[in-house]
């Protein structure tokens, strides 16, 4: 039987490596039943945390369903204030390619050959012009 | 009621005393109607407004109600309308009462903290109240008080939500450039609470609060004077015996969590939320400690309120009617459904109901039911503002000489507020200012140094 790749082996170890940790993550993060008496007027208006001692940060399957809705609906505009993440994306990209475009393009008006030979290939242009001496 | 009627009706007096919607010749008569379901409301605002503009118009031309009944019979209504509009614009003479003057700048963008004492500015939006005046506002979440005054300050913002000191803090100079503001409309009264964490469920004695970390919003807050004036009142020293910071409310519930806080004067939805996620318990509501306080206000700049006159009635308008709107009780699970989502104060839907219906769960194990936890009138007592201005002097945020009375005129727009209110159906007070009595003491309005003086406590001089 051929051994197993190294590559092989160390896929496995982060898979299980992974794994070990989503359900650590889950077991910290769930609810541990009832917590405490209740009179189950006043449950109804208390959140999980205090009924049922879920924690309040989210486990693996509450952010995987949160990030599956994100996914889905990319582009969704609520109102200024929520707006899906593809939108914002687009903002934050925009404005770097507004700032690398600056960038690119202030340098390039000044038309100088030798400037932009030195943007271009720095060697070439001490090559060129500083050996000469 | 012979304002209604149609003045085009040569059978109809315009003076009789008719039935109550205007179109039969007596009470008896709209009854019968009424019963055979055939008594129709007026069609639209803009009809109505017709019919009071070109009647109002031929009470003038015809002083004798038979001589207008004369010349209708014989015309006709609408020959007669023809002949009428030829010497008066009636159509232009109905839309200056009904919108009071053009609106110079539609689109407005106005800044709000996601709490339940903006609720009249946020519900607005979603609820149509500022569609209904002729107005396309952007609602823009801000992140704290300081950010909402300095986008304000530097017109990102028309107006915005602000707390109810924050107007006069600004006027006067104190923490920012002295630029005059307004505060034409108090949001809400009463709503707010403090909440102490859920370790000191034992501590229920102020007097045992010595060394414990308190939140405000701001330091310009009626949070921030209520529980100094509650501390002092039970014998602590706000500056000497405990610590106040200033936390945005939006991380008020997270800081009480992560124990950096022991309690916090602050706005609902935060103290409710505390006790939803059970990291603290209600200790006592602000209605308990000054019944019918001011907390939140609507804000523009004197530039807004002079330069765009039209626009800043409608808006103000608008946030009226919502308010008038909100103040009944059957509204408020409506109103709480409509500013849950995440465009708004991003809340659990039970959260918010339990603070705008009264019905909520203390964090101690028992359900109150306090109907008028939080309640919404718009009208800025001018009071309102002198007794903030012997706070802000008591506890050393302004010094040297105040003109009350001046400053609470020029920044507490109540007679614009009780204009308007008379237009929506609310009943706005006589006068502007009144006593009122906080924690068992009396204020009166007209002798604010006496009453800054009458404390043990307050800011070494």
């Amino acid at each position: 039987m051929k051994p197993v790749s190294l590559t092989g082996r160390a896929a496995v170890v982060s898979l299980a490596l992974l794994f070990s940790f989503l359900v650590a993550w889950h077991l910290a993060t769930r609810g541990s039943g009832a917590t405490q008496h209740m009179d189950p007027e006043y449950a109804k208006l208390m959140g999980a945390t205090a009924t049922q001692g879920k924690s309040a940060m989210p486990g693996p399957l509450d952010v995987g369903a949160k990030l599956w809705e994100h996914l889905r609906q990319p582009f969704y505009d609520n109102g200024p204030n929520d707006k899906g993440v593809g939108i914002q994306l687009a903002f934050s990209i925009a404005r770097v390619a507004i700032g690398y475009l600056l960038a690119v393009a202030v340098p390039l008006s000044f038309r100088s050959r030798r400037s932009i030979s030195l943007m271009i290939r720095p060697a070439h242009y001490h090559a060129r012009n500083v050996e000469r001496h | 009621m012979s304002t209604f009627d149609n003045p085009f009706n040569p059978s109809r007096s315009l003076n009789s005393s008719g039935c109550s919607c205007g179109r039969h010749t007596s009470q008896a008569e709209h009854e019968r109607d009424g019963a055979q379901l055939r008594c129709l409301p007026v069609e639209s605002d803009e009809k109505r407004y017709e019919n009071v503009i070109a009647s109002a118009v031929m009470r003038a031309l015809f002083p004798q109600d038979l001589g207008r009944r004369a010349f209708l019979q014989s015309l006709g209504a609408s020959t007669a309308l023809a002949a009428l509009s030829q010497f008066f614009p009636l159509k232009t003479a109905t839309e200056v009462f009904a919108s009071g003057g053009a609106i110079e700048k539609k689109d407005l963008k106005v800044g709000f903290i996601p709490i339940t004492c903006g609720t009249p500015i946020i519900m607005a939006q979603p609820m149509g109240f500022y569609a209904k005046h002729g107005l396309n506002v952007e609602v823009i979440k801000t992140a704290g008080w300081a950010v909402i005054r300095d986008k304000t300050l530097n017109k990102e913002y028309d107006a915005a939500h602000m707390l109810s000191p924050m107007p006069l803090a600004i006027t006067l100079g104190a923490g920012s450039q002295p630029i005059p503001y307004t505060a034409p409309a108090i949001e809400n009264i009463n709503g707010q609470a403090i909440t102490l964490a859920i370790k000191h469920k034992d501590k229920r004695d102020p007097k045992s609060w010595k060394g414990f970390k308190f939140a405000v919003p701001f330091d310009y807050s009626m949070h921030n004077y209520l529980l100094r004036y509650y501390l002092a009142e039970h014998g602590l020293d706000p500056d000497q015996d405990v610590q106040i910071r200033a936390v945005p409310p939006p991380e008020m519930v997270a800081n009480l969590r992560a124990e950096n806080l022991d309690g916090y004067l602050g706005p609902d939805p935060m103290n409710q939320r505390a006790v939803y996620d059970g990291v603290g318990f209600i200790h006592v509501l602000s209605k308990d400690i000054w019944e019918g306080h001011p907390c939140c206000a609507f804000s523009a700049s004197k530039e807004f309120v002079t330069g765009l006159p039209n626009t800043y009635a409608a808006l103000l308008k608008a946030i009226i009617d919502a308010t008038a709107f909100a103040t009944r009780p059957e509204n408020r699970k409506q109103i709480a459904e409509a500013i849950a989502p995440p465009n708004y104060l991003n809340q659990p839907v039970t959260v918010i109901e339990q603070v705008l219906t009264g019905t909520f769960a203390d964090g101690l194990g028992t359900v109150q039911r306090v109907p008028n936890r939080v309640d919404f009138d718009p009208f800025p007592w001018q009071s309102f503002a002198i007794w903030i201005m012997t706070q802000m002097k008591r506890w050393g945020q302004i010094k040297g000489d105040v003109d009350y009375a001046k400053v609470a005129q020029d920044v507490y727009l109540a007679t614009d507020t009780a204009k308007l209110m008379k237009e929506v159906g609310l009943t706005p007070p006589a006068a502007t200012s009144k006593t009122f009595v906080v924690m068992g003491k009396t204020f009166d309005p007209g002798k604010p140094e006496d009453y800054i003086r009458s404390f043990k406590i307050k800011k070494a001089a």
